[in-house]
């Protein structure tokens, strides 16, 4: 048997097995279409939710900053009329040490000291 | 290839080339799922939106039926795996009771049927490259593209097809 008969043997089988009545493309590209857009607004209405929580979490996370920490700290009127020293709030965020950019930084920068780690 | 109906997630792509090769698409997805028309039917629709979806992308490197044949074949592997397998362990298993009912179908019919029980009884590379080459009109190294596998694996497996079938389909004569 030659491979055009063997082609043709094929064929014919195959057409067979699977009929003639295929189903048509515009009915089957539709349903495609109709999954892919609900898939599509799946995603979107997920993606929409998890930014509601997200900006939901980060709302309660801050809200006693707001509540509690600055107004009653700050703008208490007895505070500043009993004191002379005032201290603004973004002081608090400053480091305690401070370089001595003359006396320090110059050491740390020529040291050869392993123990330091890989510095340099 | 870029035409006016180009799908927007896959720009290569157009609705009029899907629609030229659907028959022969769906007729490789219905052997994907064991001649299952309604599995056959949910894996080309799953092909389908892969390919709106821009999550399988044709950038004409093939053309664009090795393209999609392999997105049907990936999918069906991947996603009817085991359901295939199932199907494979049922027609195993009801292969007998086919036999018993011979009345059903004309005797000649029977005889093309048993052609294709022989391509179904070669290992499953083997079935695929004799499917793609002979029956959906492609070259090796396009049948090894669909495949996922190398154009000298793709011959290899191509030859001991033929071989085999030869085989099969002379012992067919014989016993009739």
């Amino acid at each position: 048997m030659n491979d055009n008969e063997l082609k043709q043997q094929l064929q014919n089988s195959l057409q067979s097995m699977q009929g003639n009545d295929l189903p048509g493309f515009d009915a089957a590209w539709a349903n495609a279409e109709k999954r892919h857009l609900a898939s599509r607004s799946r995603y979107q209405r997920f993606a929409g939710f998890a930014a509601a929580a997200a900006v939901a979490a980060i709302a309660f996370m801050m809200w006693p900053l707001n509540g509690n920490n600055v107004t009653d700290i700050y703008l208490t009127e007895e505070d500043l009329m009993s004191s002379t020293q005032w201290m603004a709030p973004s002081d608090s965020l400053l480091p305690e040490h401070q370089f001595d950019i003359y006396g320090e930084l110059p050491l740390l920068i020529e040291t050869n000291d392993l123990d330091e780690g890989p510095l340099l | 290839m870029k035409d006016d109906d180009a799908l927007k997630d896959n720009p290569h792509v157009s609705r009029q080339a899907l629609e030229a090769i659907h028959s022969q698409l769906f007729g490789w997805a219905l052997t994907r799922c064991g001649f299952d028309r309604a599995a056959a039917e949910d894996l080309m629709q799953e092909a389908y939106v892969a390919v709106l979806s821009g999550a399988a992308r044709f950038d004409n490197k093939s053309s664009l039926k090795t393209f999609l044949f392999g997105v049907v074949h990936n999918l069906a592997r991947s996603r009817f795996r085991q359901i295939a397998l199932r199907m494979r362990l049922v027609t195993t298993y009801a292969a007998g009771a086919e036999e018993d009912a011979p009345h059903e179908v004309k005797a000649d019919e029977m005889e093309i049927r048993q052609v294709w029980k022989a391509v179904e009884s070669l290992p499953a590379r083997q079935r695929d490259v004799t499917e793609l080459v002979f029956c959906r009109d492609m070259t090796i190294e396009e049948a090894a593209a669909v495949m996922g596998v190398t154009v000298g694996t793709g011959r290899v497996h191509y030859d001991r097809a033929k071989k085999a079938l030869a085989g099969k389909l002379g012992a067919l004569r014989e016993t009739d």
